[in-house]
């Protein structure tokens, strides 16, 4: 088994204000992240400006944080939050859910979308490859912090994570970053670099963040306040096996060109 | 050319329509549905972690002097549970049992005392019926607040 590496949460000081690794990662990723999107929007299949990715990031984090944290509060912990409706807004607490913060930026693409003219499916595959970096190092920063981790195993790199007692745990956390940052990532950079029809990157990662989910969440600690939630699936299984028809769906969906806007139809003469 | 700029909503054909508002149903029904599922397994969930937590932090020092004290003690120890907490929270049946070993009773939400010679042992199944464990439960011990 591997001794946890006891990383300080802080990882620095600016003046008073301790800087947590944590709050550093997703800082870094959301720069990456924009970066990236920036470069990838001058390309002329894109053709975004700068602004607009600016924009549209303004959008995507307003989703992802009201989605992520409704989204929790919704099917992680409801008992509580209707007793203590107040809390919801204290999201610096802790307690976000990835599936509601993927339909929130669902949302913020459909409305961005239709403040500047765009298809929503086509603004989910702009921006779906640089999702992964987000996930990723949110991943790293969950084992960095000592939590999420993964059920008690007794496998040559199991670790004993202080929070999990004393018995020897999964690092599930670097599973999932392995799988829901960089193999999603090089999935979505590498079918992304040809033209694909329009919402097929998008039902790409749908599909497949479903499958890597679904997969890593058997060697992951359920939620304490709600253990095992259908037989043998917790909530983040149950969360994502839909996701996985619904990627299949979209997909389907995108190679039929039904997301293909008509002016685009008769530009380039694709089938309905 | 992926996202040209366009007049999207109009754009979207019935078929297309119709397909994204099965999509939305499906997903909106689902997400529902997940949330009542959630919320049922969050309140029984927390009942049976409360039961658990009571049972190890009160349970009746051992070791004792034979079996017979400690079935003895398991008994009374069950009992004063039961009176304490009379419902299984994931349905019909007492919340706690005493075990006769070898034979031990296994049920949704239900905290199973067995006895023994050095302590009383208790092990609870959660509201799936899957043994619970007691040191990452005692690590995190339920919030009094539903």
């Amino acid at each position: 088994m591997l001794a946890y590496p006891h990383i300080n949460p802080v990882g620095f000081h600016i003046g008073p204000i301790p800087i947590h690794w944590y709050g550093l990662l997703e800082i870094i990723s959301f720069v990456i992240g924009t970066i990236w999107l920036i470069r990838r929007g001058r390309r002329a299949e894109w053709q975004w400006t700068k602004e607009q990715v600016l924009d549209l990031e303004y959008y995507l984090s307003v989703g992802a944080i009201a989605g992520g944290r409704l989204g929790y509060v919704l099917w992680y912990d409801l008992p509580y939050y209707l007793g203590h409706p107040i809390q919801i807004l204290k999201v610096w607490e802790g307690g976000m859910s990835f599936h509601g913060g993927l339909i929130g930026v669902i949302l913020g693409c459909w409305a961005y979308g239709r403040k500047h003219d765009r298809s929503a499916m086509a603004v989910l595959d702009f921006m779906a490859p640089a999702a992964p970096i987000g996930l990723g190092l949110g991943r790293l920063a969950n084992f960095i912090n000592d939590q999420l981790f993964g059920r008690v195993s007794h496998l040559p790199w199991a670790v004993i994570f202080p929070a999990g007692g004393p018995e020897p745990r999964q690092p599930s956390q670097i599973y999932e970053f392995l799988l829901e940052g960089v193999l999603l990532l090089v999935i979505l950079v590498v079918y992304g670099r040809k033209e694909r029809p329009t919402g097929a990157v998008g039902a790409l990662f749908v599909l497949f963040y479903g499958i890597f989910r679904f997969l890593v969440e058997y060697t992951r600690q359920p939620d304490i306040q709600l253990g095992f939630v259908l037989g043998r699936l917790d909530m983040g299984q149950v969360l994502s096996a839909p996701m996985i028809p619904i990627g299949i769906a979209l997909l389907y969906w995108a190679y039929r060109g039904g997301f293909e806007t008509r002016n685009r139809d008769s530009a380039t003469g694709a089938s309905p | 050319m992926n996202a040209q700029p366009e007049e999207a909503g109009e754009s979207m054909s019935p078929a297309t329509r119709r397909f994204v508002r099965i999509v939305i149903g499906f997903a909106t029904l689902y997400g529902l549905i997940a949330a009542f599922l959630s919320f049922h397994i969050v309140v029984e969930q927390q009942a049976v972690r409360r039961h658990l937590d009571t049972a190890l932090r009160v349970r009746p020092a051992g070791p004792f002097a034979s079996m017979r004290a400690s079935r003895t003690a398991a008994q009374a120890f069950v009992a004063r549970l039961d009176t304490a907490f009379q419902h299984n929270p994931c349905g019909p049946g007492p919340a706690f049992m005493l075990a006769k070993p070898p034979a031990i009773p296994r049920r949704d939400c239900l905290v199973v005392i067995v006895p023994g010679r050095q302590r009383l042992h208790v092990r609870a199944y959660d509201t799936q019926g899957h043994r619970m464990d007691n040191l990452f439960e005692r690590l995190n011990p339920p919030p009094r607040r539903l």
